[in-house]
This record gives structure tokens, C-alpha cells and sequence, in this order.
């Protein structure tokens, strides 16, 4: 075995160095068309020179999970063959944060990337405001984001999950992070500044009004359920272009929800494109929107990957207005059907009472869509419904686990990004429909066995 | 006459089926079956139903002897399963008969019957067929069994048109499985030694069925005519009363299992009325010593005298702290369960537990306790005293169920969340199916001195029944559901 690693990473080091160079490669096992394909590149509209593709790799909570019984977690494996594949296909941009995968991102990328000479990629990461509650804090977590991802310096470093006024004040102005992030790239160890936004559009703009050419990039929530739930989604990243800003997509697919369009939302996109998936027409959606430099995907399968590279390429073109008519009639008839706005980010676990709030809320909406809820909730509501439901519902959560444990402590607020919705409210809904369901099927006085 | 064996066998495995799917709690079988058992029946014997169905089969073993050792007692069958695969092991295997130890069996009987007097009803259940193939069942099959519909349930997913609820996988308490489970090794160990031996030594069932069915109406009997003294029938009476040389049968240990009527070539064997049998075929064997008897039971009440002795120097445990299930009090499980773990089994909440060697004393190891830690008794849910075959947990109706008090709900300040970390948590209020929890407001200092309002639990008690909802979703156990005993005090 280690022969083999040792040879693979050869070839890795190899293929970065002839990517380095410019040089068209054929590689065995892909054909000549596949391994050309290669996302649009321009240059980061505020310094007019660092190229910038058009897809970037999202190594959020996505990474491919263990698919086999009994395995739980990411398949590291996977995920590492994916970073070489996407680095051999320009996609060279990676974004991570301190607290994906529960922090095992960071020291994951450090460990792949290590063999790729350091200006073959371009690496992101974030400072997570909400665990930083000193200067010191924020310095730790700086050095130790270096550390973990073994490199001297980042390209684009982000201030993780803005949203409010006095959060931002507090912890960026009053205790001085900001001028520390400020000396950090004055030292070279931040080549950009930028950060990911989560709250209301006037306040970007009086941010980004206030900062001028601080911030270079921000990374934005931007597809077409997020502008269904949220009215003001699409001001976001209008606003950052008309400052400069080079916008980044985050979540082009809603979780991935918008790439599993079923039924009458599937309906309306065949019609038009019957051979585009309706990742496709996410990832076409975002890439079309106003000031975009990079949409960030986490992918997980190759597959995906390979798509959205050729969604991507040279031959990317911007939704037309009939376009995306089409695609917005499509997510309102998916939208037709209450869901929660969940993202499933996993900024919230572990929630100290130990429910599972992201896999809860994406059983939800999955029972949610096409009219699958029992009880008063859906039009198809019957006894059989109602048993699969619960059953689901059971089999899936254990018993301290479930919906119903949500005591309302509210921790898990502070780290949530969204402001749609808040997670105790949707919680006592879902606990709410499965206790009426409930009810209906036992029928009067009995029990479920 | 051959057909005989068959019919018992059939109806055997029919009922032996229908009694251990009830136990596995998944929904099959036939709960009818474990309310005809005669060993609850004897127990519960100051109940109506129970007494008639002890009279009742004391009338069919008058008429036909043992029928209920091999068809209808499920521990009887076990054996039976037992000696099948013992016999897989040693073919040739040959039962050699004997004269019995009527002696040792009527102690036996007696020191049961005392037990049951003296209210150690859990002690005496360590040799009632029925509680021991109940714990058996409930804890060695219950967990294999729902363990495999987990496995079933993930096969099946929720698309299809079955879908199944899977369970949790639970070994009940560490002392009642390894009671069970030495019992099936000492029964495994007997039936391979010397067959029915349990039934006709220890078995205080089989005792009094014994006695039942000394001039049973209808008997085995040899046809001294057609016999050739071949001895086939002997090698294969597992209950060893039937000495085929001797021409000898004992119609009062046979547990009419009719396996020699199948093995005689002669059909010679048969069973038949009194009335027409010869002289010779109706005596039993030799007259049994009455004198050694009577003092081997004088025995079997010393036994139980010690036992109680010991009972007074244990203790009955903390009954304050312990809560019986709906429908039962501590001194009716004392008096009457047999620990066969049906109510466990069946409860769809998992509330009820087998309990350890505190709650109800040493000697009460293994009764129904109520354990919130895995759910709560539902308001609506009748299902531990519709099974109890004994009436140590009686019946109740669903409209008496909602209002029945079995324990009584305890708040602690010093626990609660809101109390101590100010968390606007109120579970306790939203969860309590019988709302008689609400929450008053209150002032309190947060960590920087600021004074802040929250939501303190307050227990209406008139509406508490203890159920053990609040217990069960409190976070931090600040809510306790105590005996009722030990609220009064």
C-alpha cells in the first residue's frame, strides 16, 4: 500500500505542476473531451488580476459520505480523489471554515493539499464569529486555521456568518479583530479580506459603504428558494456589485434541495431543456446573477462535480429572461408545499438536548414535498400515509432524539446563519404534525404498537 | 389410535406458536392462551375467571388425565422442542422407567403453596411452568425477536405497502435474564438427562395435575393379549412411567404425549374408558409410603417458613420510592405476579421494567416496576392489565385509565432549568397529557445581576396521575414521579 500512495502522490504533484504549466493532459481513464473541460476563468474584478474560476470547491458539510451499512462520517477517500480530480480540471479554488465538519474540514484540506505546490490553489477559510468572544480568541483561531491547513498563508479570508449590527460591532470593532485581520494581510498572510453575509441588505450596503475596498469578495446565500422565502435575497448581491464587491454563491442548490425538483417543478424545466437536470438550471440560475465571481458548491459525488464543470466551461451561458421565468415557475410550484428553510449547514450541532435539528428539518421537507404530509397537512392524507409517516418519523430519530426534546433553550440561534425561520418554532411544528398524526391513527384511544 | 400423537403434536406447536409471538410483543399471537395457564389460574384464585379455570382443568384432567402438560403448558412444549433437538444429538437416546418420587413432589407443592401464602409470589415463580417459560420468552426471544424486525424494517423502508415500526433493542435487567436463561440451561440439562423429569418432580403444576388425574375417566392402558414385552414403548416415554417388560403404566405421571401408542407395532397400546379396562390394567403401581410423604411435606413447609424468616430479616425493599403499574399495588404484585415479563413485553412505551433487588425487597426481584427513563405510561394505553393472566395487574378501562393516580409528579427547583440557567424551557407544561402542569412566572437575578422574569413548573395535583410524561422529557430531572405512599408521608 504505501507504494501505491507514494506513486499517487507523485502523479498528483506531477499533474499540479503540468496544470502550473499550462499543459493540456490526457489522463488514463478520461476521454480527451472530459479532461479539456475546464471552468470559465476571469480575473477578481478588484485587483483586475487574480484569475478567478467560475466554480469553486465547497467543503462545508458535503463532503461524499460512507455509503456502506454500518459506516457513519465523510469518505475521506472520496473526498480526496474528488479535490485531485477537481484541481486537474481548474476548479482550484477551495472554500472551508473552521467549523465544517466539526472542524475535521480545515486539517482534511491541509492534508490533501500538501502535496500540491502552494500557488496551484487558491485556499479560503473563515473566522467563526460567534466563538470568538476575546481578541486572543481570534488570534488562536487564526493561527491555528494556518496550522491545521498547513500553509503560511490564505487567499481569501472571510468573516464567517454576518448578519448583525451590534455582533459585528462587538466583536470586529470593539475588540479590535478587525485591525488584527487588517495587520494579518499587511503581513501577507491574508492575501484578500471578504466575508459571508447573512442578514439584510441595507445594512451590506452600509457595511461596505462604511469599509470602501476592505472587503473584496462576499459570500452570498443566492438561488431561487432562498428568493421565494426571502424578499429581500436578491438586493444582497445587487448591492455588493454595485460596490465592487465580487460576489460568491453560496448554497447555489439550497442544500440540494434544488437539485431534487420532483413532480410538477420537474415538469416545467423538462418542458423547456429535457435533457438538463435541474442542477443544471441551479447552478445556471446563480451564475447568472449580478457582480457573481465564483459559485461554491459542495459536492457529493464526482458526478456532480463533473456536470457542474461543464456547466461552468467556456461555453456557460447566463440564464435568458424566458430562462428564467421558467426555472422561478418550477421552484414556486416545489415551494407550493411548506418546507423549512434549512440549509442543513450543521452550524448547530451538537444541540446540547441532543436533537437532531438539521436531519430533522430534511426529513421534513422531504415528506413535505409533492403533498406527502399526513394529518390536515397535505391533500393526500390516508391511513396508510399516516403509518409510513410515523413509521419513518420512529425509525429514523430515536426516541431522544426526536423533535419533541426541543426545549427551546435557544443555543442553537447564536451559531444558525438564517433568519428566516428560527429552529425552536420549526421544531415544535414538526413535533406538532407527527403528535397529530399520531392521534388520527391510533384513532380513538389506542396506542401505537 | 395412532392419529392421537399427531393431534398433539399439531396442537402443540399451534398453541406453542400463538403463546411466544404474544411474548415477542410485535403484534401476533393470542393473549387468550396465557389466561388459561393453570399456574396463574391457581394464583389468582380468588378471582372468578381464575377459579373456573383452575376447576375447569382439574374437570378435563378427571376426564382425560395430562393433556394440559403436553398441549397447552408452554414451558411442557419447550421441553418437547428440547428433547427433539436433543435427540438430534444422541439418536439412539432410551428413557428407563421408574417409580417416581411422589414424596419430593408433594414438599414441592407444599413449600409453592406456602410461598404463595407467605406472598413471595416472584420466589414460588421460579418453578411455575408458566412464569418460566415467560421470562424465557420475554427475555431471551423478546430482544432476538426485534432485533430481527429492525433488520426487517430497514428491508422494507417506507415506499412499499408493508412498512414496519422498528423497536428498541433491550435486554430488560441483567438479574431476570440471567434468571432466565439459567433456567433454560437447568431445563435443557433435565429434559437431556431424563426427559420430563421437571414436570413429574418439581413441576407444582404438574403435582396437582398429577393428583387430578389418578382416576382420570379415560386411561392408557396395555392390552396384555397383543403385547409381546418388546419394551419400544418404554424407550419412548419421556415422562418414565411406562414400563413396557412389566406391563405397567402410571397413568398419573403419563403427560399424555400418546408417543408409545405411535412406537408399539402391536397396537397394543390405547387409550380407553375406565369401565373397559380389565382388573389388572386399572391397578396402578404399589401403594405409596403415606407416612414418608406427610413428612417430606412438613418438609416443604419448613422450607417456605425459613424463606419467609429470611423475607423478614431482607426486607420488602423501599416500597415508597418503587410504582407498581397502573391497575397493581406493591402487595398485589407480592401476593400474585409470577415475573413472566408479559407486561414488559407488551408495554408499547417500554415503561414497564423488570425491577433489581431493591425496589421491592430481595425476594421481590424481577416484578413490574414503572422506569420513566425510556417513555411515559400513556393515558390511553390499557394493555399491562388486559395480559395479565394472574390479576396482579387488574384491568382497567380506558375511561378509568385517564383518571387512574399511579404515583405522583415531585418538581425540585434546584434541578430545573429555568430556575437555575433562566432557560424559557417549560417542556414539562407542554408535554403533561393530563395539563396539570403550568407555569408561573417569576422574578430572578440573571448572571450580571439584571432581573429577569421565568417560567417556574407548578404541579396541580388533583390533576396528576404520574404518568411520568414530565419525568420522562425533563432535561435536567427536576421533575420525579414518587409513590403515592411516599407522597402521603
Amino acid at each position: 500500500m504505501p507504494q501505491n500512495v507514494t506513486r499517487r502522490t507523485a502523479l498528483g504533484g506531477a499533474l499540479a505542476a503540468g496544470m502550473c504549466l499550462g499543459a493540456g493532459n490526457l489522463l488514463g481513464g478520461e476521454s480527451a473531451a472530459d479532461a479539456s473541460l475546464r471552468p470559465r476563468v476571469r480575473p477578481l474584478p478588484s485587483d483586475g488580476k487574480t484569475p478567478i474560476p467560475l466554480l469553486g470547491l465547497g467543503c462545508a458539510e458535503r463532503f461524499p459520505l460512507k455509503t456502506r451499512a454500518g459506516e457513519k462520517g465523510a469518505d475521506l477517500v472520496y473526498a480526496e480523489n474528488m479535490i485531485d480530480y477537481a484541481l486537474r480540471h481548474g476548479v482550484n479554488w477551495l472554500d472551508t471554515g473552521y467549523a465544517y465538519h466539526k472542524g475535521k474540514s480545515e486539517p482534511f484540506l491541509g492534508r490533501v493539499l500538501k502535496k500540491y505546490p502552494r500557488d496551484s490553489f487558491m485556499l479560503s477559510t473563515k473566522l467563526p464569529t460567534w466563538l470568538v468572544k476575546t481578541l486572543d480568541d481570534a488570534k488562536r483561531i487564526f493561527e491555528e486555521q494556518l496550522a491545521r491547513c498547513q500553509v503560511d498563508y490564505f487567499d481569501f479570508y472571510l468573516l464567517h456568518s454576518i448578519s448583525k449590527k451590534s455582533e459585528f460591532e462587538r466583536v470586529y470593532v470593539k475588540f479590535g479583530v478587525l485591525d488584527y485581520l487588517i495587520e494579518q494581510k499587511k503581513r501577507g498572510r491574508i492575501r484578500h479580506l471578504g466575508m459571508s453575509y447573512h442578514g439584510k441588505s441595507d445594512y451590506l450596503g452600509e457595511l461596505l459603504e462604511t469599509y470602501p475596498g476592505l472587503f473584496e469578495v462576499c459570500m452570498l446565500m443566492q438561488n431561487a428558494m432562498e428568493f421565494t422565502w426571502n424578499k429581500d435575497a436578491h438586493n444582497l448581491s445587487a448591492t455588493a456589485a454595485k460596490h465592487g464587491v465580487a460576489v460568491l454563491v453560496m448554497e447555489p442548490l439550497a442544500g440540494g434541495r434544488a437539485a431534487g425538483l420532483r413532480g410538477e417543478s420537474l415538469e416545467i424545466i423538462k418542458k423547456m431543456h429535457p435533457e438538463d437536470s435541474p442542477a443544471r438550471w441551479g447552478m445556471r440560475f446563480a451564475g447568472s446573477l449580478p457582480g457573481v465571481a465564483c459559485v461554491f458548491s459542495g459536492m457529493g459525488r464526482q458526478e456532480y462535480l463533473k456536470e457542474n464543470i461543464q456547466t461552468f466551461s467556456d461555453d456557460f451561458k447566463p440564464l435568458s429572461a424566458e430562462e428564467r421565468k421558467t426555472y422561478e415557475a418550477a421552484i414556486a410550484a416545489y415551494m407550493k408545499h411548506k418546507s423549512i428553510p434549512c440549509t442543513g449547514c450543521s452550524y448547530c450541532v451538537p444541540c446540547p438536548y441532543g436533537v437532531r435539528i438539521p436531519e430533522l428539518f430534511a426529513w421534513y421537507n422531504e415528506w413535505a414535498q409533492n403533498g406527502r404530509l399526513p394529518a390536515d397537512e397535505g391533500e393526500n392524507d390516508s391511513q396508510d400515509l399516516r403509518r409510513r409517516f410515523l413509521a419513518s418519523y420512529y425509525n429514523t430519530f430515536g426516541a431522544k432524539e426526536r423533535a419533541d426534546r426541543c426545549l427551546a433553550c435557544r443555543k442553537c440561534l447564536v451559531p444558525c446563519p438564517q433568519w428566516t425561520f428560527r429552529i425552536p418554532t420549526e421544531m415544535e411544528k414538526v413535533a406538532d404534525i407527527v403528535a397529530r398524526t399520531e392521534a388520527t391513527y391510533v384513532k380513538k384511544g389506542g396506542v401505537i404498537r | 389410535m395412532k392419529a392421537l400423537k399427531w393431534i398433539r403434536v399439531v396442537v402443540a406447536a399451534g398453541v406453542f406458536t400463538l403463546v411466544t409471538l404474544f411474548f415477542l410483543g410485535l403484534g401476533g399471537g393470542c393473549g387468550l392462551l396465557e389466561k388459561i395457564q393453570v399456574g396463574p389460574a391457581l394464583i389468582g384464585i380468588t378471582l372468578v375467571p381464575s377459579l373456573l379455570i383452575f376447576l375447569g382443568w382439574l374437570l378435563v384432567t378427571g376426564l382425560f388425565g395430562r393433556v394440559f402438560c403436553s398441549m397447552v403448558c408452554p414451558l411442557g412444549i419447550l421441553q418437547d422442542i428440547l428433547g427433539r433437538a436433543v435427540k438430534l444429538v444422541r439418536p439412539k437416546r432410551r428413557f428407563a422407567p421408574h417409580s417416581g418420587y411422589d414424596g419430593f413432589r408433594v414438599a414441592v407443592l407444599v413449600a409453592f403453596v406456602a410461598l404463595l401464602l407467605l406472598q413471595m409470589a416472584s420466589l414460588a415463580s421460579l418453578i411455575e411452568p408458566y412464569g418460566v417459560f415467560g421470562r424465557i420468552a420475554s427475555q431471551m426471544l423478546q430482544p432476538v425477536a426485534e432485533w430481527g424486525n429492525n433488520l426487517l424494517a430497514d428491508w422494507l423502508g417506507t415506499e412499499g405497502s408493508l412498512v414496519l415500526f422498528k423497536r428498541e433493542v433491550l435486554v430488560r435487567s441483567v438479574s431476570g435474564f440471567a434468571v432466565a436463561a439459567s433456567s433454560l440451561v437447568l431445563l435443557l440439562g433435565l429434559v437431556a438427562w431424563r426427559g420430563r423429569l421437571f414436570c413429574n418432580l418439581v413441576c407444582p403444576v404438574g403435582t396437582i395435575l398429577w393428583v387430578a388425574s389418578k382416576k382420570s375417566v379415560f386411561r392408557l392402558a396395555i392390552d396384555a393379549d397383543t403385547c409381546v414385552k418388546c419394551g419400544l414403548c418404554s424407550g419412548v416415554c419421556k415422562a418414565e412411567c411406562l414400563d413396557g417388560r412389566g406391563q405397567t403404566l402410571d397413568n398419573a405421571r403419563c403427560v399424555r404425549c400418546f408417543n408409545c401408542i405411535g412406537a408399539c407395532r402391536k397396537g397394543a397400546i390405547s387409550l380407553k374408558p375406565a369401565w373397559a379396562l380389565s382388573r389388572k390394567a386399572k391397578k396402578t403401581e404399589g401403594r405409596r409410603d403415606v407416612v414418608l410423604g406427610l413428612a417430606k411435606a412438613a418438609g416443604g413447609v419448613a422450607v417456605a417458613g425459613a424463606v419467609l424468616g429470611g423475607r423478614k430479616m431482607l426486607g420488602d425493599g423501599d416500597s415508597a420510592e418503587v410504582i407498581a403499574p397502573p391497575g397493581s399495588l406493591p402487595e398485589d404484585l407480592r401476593a400474585k405476579c409470577v415475573a413472566c415479563g408479559l407486561c414488559v413485553a407488551q408495554c408499547p412505551r417500554k415503561v414497564i421494567a423488570p425491577a433489581g433487588f431493591s425496589e421491592y425487597g430481595p425476594l421481590g426481584f424481577m416484578l413490574p416496576k414503572m422506569d420513566f427513563s425510556r417513555g411515559f405510561c400513556d393515558p390511553n394505553c390499557t394493555l399491562c392489565g388486559e395480559v395479565c393472566p394472574t390479576g396482579a395487574i387488574l384491568p382497567l378501562t380506558r375511561e378509568a385509565k385517564k383518571k387512574v393516580k399511579i404515583g405522583r409528579a415531585t418538581f425540585d427547583r434546584v434541578k430545573c432549568l429555568a430556575c437555575t440557567e433562566r432557560i424559557p424551557c417549560g417542556l414539562c407544561e407542554r408535554r403533561c397529557p393530563q395539563k396539570a402542569i403550568s407555569l408561573k412566572e417569576e422574578e430572578s437575578k440573571n448572571g450580571e445581576g439584571k432581573s429577569v422574569k421565568i417560567q417556574v413548573p407548578v404541579i396541580d395535583e388533583t390533576k396528576c396521575t404520574g404518568c411520568g410524561a414530565c419525568e420522562n422529557y425533563c432535561p435536567s430531572h427536576a421533575m420525579k414521579v414518587k409513590s403515592l405512599s411516599a407522597a402521603r408521608a
